[in-house]
């Protein structure tokens, strides 16, 4: 018999989850997947997944989740082969599982902040995820996150057609923007640069303007920029 | 490497070759040869059409022949031509040769002592093959430029206001 309220209490909050087949009560809120594993005895060479409406997911083993009741999970045989892979996160390379992962799940693993935009790199184009959802993960993909409505920016080296693509802020100066894309081009500034608007105007009288002036004077309004490197000649 | 007051030295055709496929994607920017408008009547050499923009409005139709015997660690050669002969004739085809005025980085010359037509610029073959004088941070690096560079100079130089129009008016038909 429970006789100490607070335990009463926590007794009368539990909910009935499965794991691999049998019941098990916990306490409704943030469980640790640690925790979850220890109640379903789930071995150590197994990982634990959820099973849900749009397929199985597996779960972080340091990971948490929020509990409501009713929850089904399984383990099963890790993969033995690369069994984690890498993908890039605001430029630092992180490990995780192949397969289904949620977008939750990466924004914690890379550090973007909740009310920041997880958005995909591929193909040259920036692919935004909503806050909930799922990314089939194969390994190399490339994930940023940004601001809602921040500006992307592509900066072409015209020495050689390399172009980056990036998200910089509405309050940034062009001169700023130009300062990270010699970073992102992995070139270095030299005297007699210029940055031009795609299409051969001059933006070097600009360069103090933020995007967000730039917009309202609508100055070179799709943001491709190019880094003109001066010739010997003449 | 290309440097300042030494004679270009061929490279191997197979060298050249597959250098200028490795960056002929970067220079076409996701299109076909076709889609560009470009051709490649051989393995080392390529046409490509670029335009002038007077401060007038006006737009003049030029073709640029890039050739690639000494790439990538020299700068293709780079001539304007007759789109007809896809050659330069110095008596004759003055008129497909853009004016540029007043530049400080790159001059067209119709004939330049006895090479006849020469894009003078740090990017091109002829440049180095007169032995002009060149600043050190202007020096063709093959690890820092591939041809873009020197199509991006050019198309630039023909849009900004040191373009002039022809340097002769078209023969009329």
């Amino acid at each position: 018999m429970i006789t100490n309220p607070e335990q009463q209490e926590k007794h009368q909050h539990t909910v009935h989850i499965k794991i691999n087949g049998m019941e098990h009560k916990t306490h409704p809120g943030e469980n640790s997947v640690e925790h979850l594993r220890q109640l379903g005895r789930v071995p150590e060479h197994e990982t634990l997944s959820q099973e849900k409406a749009e397929g199985r997911l597996d779960l972080e083993e340091k990971g948490h989740l929020e509990i409501h009741g009713g929850e089904v999970f399984v383990s099963h045989k890790r993969h033995h082969d690369h069994p984690e892979v890498e993908v890039t996160i605001n430029k630092s390379v992180h490990k995780t599982h192949r397969g289904k992962n949620s977008i939750e799940h990466l924004k914690h693993l890379g550090g973007v902040p909740k009310d920041e935009i997880l958005s995909e790199f591929k193909d040259k184009e920036f692919i935004d995820f909503g806050a909930e959802g799922h990314v089939e993960i194969h390994g190399g993909e490339i994930f940023v996150g940004h601001r809602p409505g921040e500006p992307i920016v592509e900066v072409t080296n015209l020495n050689t057609n390399e172009s980056v693509k990036f998200f910089a802020k509405w309050d940034e100066t062009l001169q700023q923007v130009w300062t990270t894309a010699y970073a992102e081009l992995k070139e270095s500034p030299k005297p007699g640069d210029e940055l031009l608007c795609d299409g051969g105007a001059s933006l070097m009288t600009y360069l103090s303007c933020t995007l967000a002036q730039l917009r309202e004077k609508k100055v070179c309004l799709h943001r491709k920029y190019q880094i003109r490197r001066a010739t010997g000649g003449a | 490497m290309a440097q300042a007051g030494t004679m270009p030295v061929l490279a191997t055709p197979s060298d050249a070759i597959s250098a200028l496929e490795r960056d002929l994607p970067k220079a076409l920017r996701n299109r076909s040869l076709e889609e560009a408008g470009w051709r490649r009547p051989d393995g080392m050499t390529l046409v490509v059409p670029l335009q002038g923009r007077q401060a007038n409005g006006t737009v003049d139709e030029y073709l640029l022949k890039l050739g690639f015997a000494y790439y990538p660690e020299w700068p293709p050669s780079a001539l304007f031509v007759n789109p007809q002969t896809l050659n330069y004739d110095s008596d004759k085809d003055k008129c497909w040769l853009p004016l540029i005025d007043g530049c400080p980085e790159i001059a067209v010359h119709a004939k330049y002592q006895t090479i006849g037509q020469l894009i003078c610029c740090s990017l091109t073959l002829e440049f180095y093959a007169i032995k002009h004088d060149v600043k050190p941070e202007h020096v063709w690096i093959a690890q820092k430029h591939n041809f873009s560079a020197t199509i991006n100079q050019i198309d630039w130089v023909l849009k900004s206001p040191f373009y002039k129009g022809r340097q002769n008016a078209l023969p009329s038909r």
